[in-house]
């Protein structure tokens, strides 16, 4: 039996292994503590470039607002791209070599090293060397994506010593993306492959005029682009965060996030598809009449939207331009000068309508009588009218043989007499007579939302320089007064609307409004600018126009009924006055007759006089294709029976 | 004593271990956060990338090049169409806000 080990002997050994504990966590704990105030303190070199978190903000970009037609149809939009880059300095200077390193070596680019240092001047052999190493970078690069390697030689070539920063392509495809960045593999030869946005913008040039363009600093330029920038406009947000040397995110300090917002998205009443209808059709005209330009407006009269608006200009070789010329849109189309917002016409016979209607209104024909021969008959048409007063006898148009007296007043508008407008005008005041004018908006803007105080007003005479002999008689057919196509737009609607003229627009109003729910289809605002029974009474005179008048023989459709007028005006000569043989021709048109869902404006400047010069030759064709062709698009039954209409119904309806 | 000493310096390493772990599980969270807010950025990037795709494929011209394409008889839709009835419902000289 082993004897009891001593008490006291364990109670030493007990109390000497604490302390040698308690002295060795202390020895660990000073040991540690010290490190850490080294590593604090006084870190060594190596630690000392990557110790402590580091602050690393990351832009947030963000996308400025898409642009979208009347169908929802993408009009300018921004593209994510990439951009490719070259460090010029560095690729001279180190990234060839690892080109080389990998591919096949340059001998020649090393032996001319070597001749550089024995026997040329060194500039010259540095600009040797420079040269072949742009063009050995710009081949290389021709072999891999699509570009253009002697402008990339050219322009590597020129870069001053002191460029870091040389943009080589500005929008790369994504294959091209793939392709750069597998032949770089890694190496640092001084390319890059930045990220950016680009804006793209489809439809015709015409459209480019209205969209506009956005400039290199993301503000809009011009069009919708700069009208509603600040709604369009992207505000790009931050991320500041704190990483370690390794680039492990450690924290994101309260308030250092900002999230940033995209831009607000716009729906234009523009229809990209009748916009292409319309250049096209309009373009083929101007080539066929041999014209200086032409203007087309399309509107839906139910609402005030504006579905197209074509402006061209053409150059004729050999040929006096009478027309201004636009010089910037040849250079960029959206910068162009879109005349049917800012330059204004004289709009000859198809003014008579809006006259006749305001002066049926007044009475004219009814409680104010015009001069009637024995038998109750009008007596226009009889020969010229000479007016008191007055440089020249009012005459009618060639076309407009004189017959004598007419059975009623419609007949003035159907056969377009300037001779019976000076009679419908006869019984009214001077004030009642550019009332007229007033009432249906000639004189002031439309305000539809694009080109602002640059939209033009048209141009009306002042009361105090208005007279009967050279105001009232000329404005009654069109004469002494000058408008834009939008405003004969929207003043035509009013024998589409009974009577009511819609605010007209080019921006669909915004569906999410705070206020009463509004349908994207419903005008804005219409305003009267006749008594419903009198619309009504012009746009039957103006059916039989189409029927029995000027656009008769070119501009009646065969599927649709339509109500309009033709007209015809001297073209103005630049320093003033008028040329006697070049004209203006224009008509205005809508269909279908009982339900208008299009106004047509169609203006031909200068056309050539030995092809033809009436509104209704030069211009009616173009207004009836394109309400043939708008229709049909929207899906719009025609409502005039023809073989074809007449075949397709009877195959809907199964009978034979 | 010694039992003492001992538990209590297991329950400050315990303690120490639990934060450091803690510290970590901080980290990570803040690592992840910012790799799905970095994955949020590139789908909105996608997106975008997606919008440009449909815009160039829903073109007119494009439109017309699939259907000569394919041969394809294509005709509108017809639709009924909406009467005008405001000018009717009101002799007021401004209608609208």
């Amino acid at each position: 039996m082993k004897p009891d080990p001593d008490p006291c002997l364990a109670a030493r050994r007990i109390k000497w292994l604490s302390r040698l504990t308690i002295t060795g966590i202390l020895l660990v704990l000073i040991v540690v503590v010290g490190r850490v105030a080294q590593l604090k303190i006084a870190p060594s070199a190596q630690l000392a470039g990557t110790q402590g978190a580091r602050s690393a903000s990351s832009p947030q970009p963000r996308f400025r607002g898409t642009v979208y037609d009347r169908k929802g149809r993408t009009l300018s939009i921004d593209k994510p791209a990439w951009l490719l880059a070259v460090d010029p300095n560095f690729y001279f200077e180190h990234g060839h070599e690892r080109i080389n390193d990998q591919d096949v070596a340059l001998p020649i680019v090393r032996l001319d090293e070597t001749l550089c240092r024995l026997v040329g001047p060194m500039a010259l052999m540095q600009q040797h060397l420079k040269i072949e190493r742009a063009a050995h970078l710009s081949r290389r690069l021709a072999d891999q994506i699509e570009i253009e390697s002697d402008d990339i030689e050219k322009a590597l070539i020129e870069s001053p010593a002191s460029k870091r920063y040389l943009v080589l392509k500005k929008l790369l495809e994504d294959w091209e993306v793939d392709r750069v960045r597998n032949w770089i593999d890694g190496r640092n030869i001084g390319l890059r492959l930045d990220r950016r946005t680009t804006r793209v913008n489809y439809g015709p040039d015409s459209l480019a005029m209205i969209v506009g363009k956005v400039r290199n600093n993301g503000r809009g330029g011009s069009g919708i682009e700069q009208l509603l920038d600040g709604d369009l406009m992207a505000r790009d947000g931050m991320l500041l965060s704190r990483r370690t040397a390794g680039g492990t995110v450690i924290s994101v300090p309260q308030g250092s996030y900002e999230e940033g917002t995209h831009g607000e998205d716009f729906q234009l009443t523009i229809d990209l598809h009748i916009q292409e209808m319309a250049e096209a059709r309009l373009e083929k005209q101007l080539e066929e009449f041999n014209a200086g330009g032409g203007r087309c407006l399309v509107i839906d009269p139910r609402n005030g939207d504006i579905l197209a608006m074509v402006d061209l200009l053409r150059r004729r070789p050999d040929w006096e331009e009478a027309i201004l010329d636009d010089p910037m849109r040849r250079i960029e189309p959206s910068l162009g000068r879109n005349r049917n917002l800012v330059d204004a016409f004289e709009p000859g016979s198809t003014f008579k309508p809006f006259v006749w209607s305001g002066a049926v209104q007044a009475g004219v024909g009814s409680t104010r009588p015009v001069p009637t021969d024995a038998r109750g008959r009008i007596k226009v048409n009889l020969g010229p009218v000479p007016i008191s007063g007055r440089r020249n006898t009012v005459k009618d148009a060639g076309i407009n043989p004189y017959h004598g007296p007419l059975e009623d007043i419609e007949t003035i508008l159907v056969r377009s007499l300037n001779t019976g407008m000076v009679e419908m005008v006869r019984p009214l005041s001077d004030d009642e007579t550019r009332d007229i004018l007033v009432r249906f908006g000639f004189g002031t803007r439309t305000n539809c939302g694009l080109g602002g105080t640059a939209e033009h007003a048209g141009q009306i005479t002042s009361l105090d320089r208005w007279s009967f002999a050279n105001t009232s008689v000329s404005v009654s057919f069109g004469h002494e007064v000058s408008v834009t196509t939008l405003q004969m737009t929207r003043a035509f609607s009013a024998f589409c609307n009974r009577g009511l003229m819609p605010q007209l627009r080019l921006v669909k109003p915004s569906l999410e409004s705070d206020e009463t729910p509004l349908l994207d289809s419903a005008p804005l605002l219409m305003k009267r600018a006749l008594p419903g029974a009198i619309a009504d009474r012009t746009k039957r005179a103006l059916g039989k126009v189409v029927t029995e008048g000027t656009l008769r023989r070119h501009a009646k459709s065969e599927r649709y009924t339509m109500f309009g007028k033709s007209g015809t005006a001297d073209l103005p000569r630049p320093g003033g006055g008028y040329f006697k043989d070049r004209h203006t021709s224009n008509v205005i048109a809508a269909a279908p007759y009982d339900e208008p869902r299009v106004i047509v404006i169609c203006v031909i400047d200068d056309p050539d006089k030995s092809i033809g010069h009436y509104g209704g030759t030069v211009a009616g064709p173009v207004v009836k294709d394109l309400v043939d062709g708008i229709l049909e698009y929207e899906g719009v039954s025609p409502d005039l029976e023809t073989e074809e209409a007449s075949d397709s119904s009877r195959l809907a309806s199964g009978t034979q | 004593m010694f039992a003492k000493l001992l538990t209590m310096l297991l329950a400050l390493g315990l303690m120490a271990g639990l934060l450091l772990v803690n510290r970590q599980r901080m980290y990570e969270t803040v690592g992840e956060r910012i790799r799905l807010h970095g994955e949020v950025e590139r789908l909105k990037r996608r997106m975008q990338e997606l919008k440009v795709r449909v815009a160039e494929a829903t073109e007119p011209a494009e439109i017309n090049a699939m259907i000569s394409k394919n041969k394809d008889d294509w005709k509108s839709i017809r639709v009924t169409p909406e009467r005008v009835t405001m000018a009717d419902a009101s002799d007021e000289d401004v209608i609208g806000r």
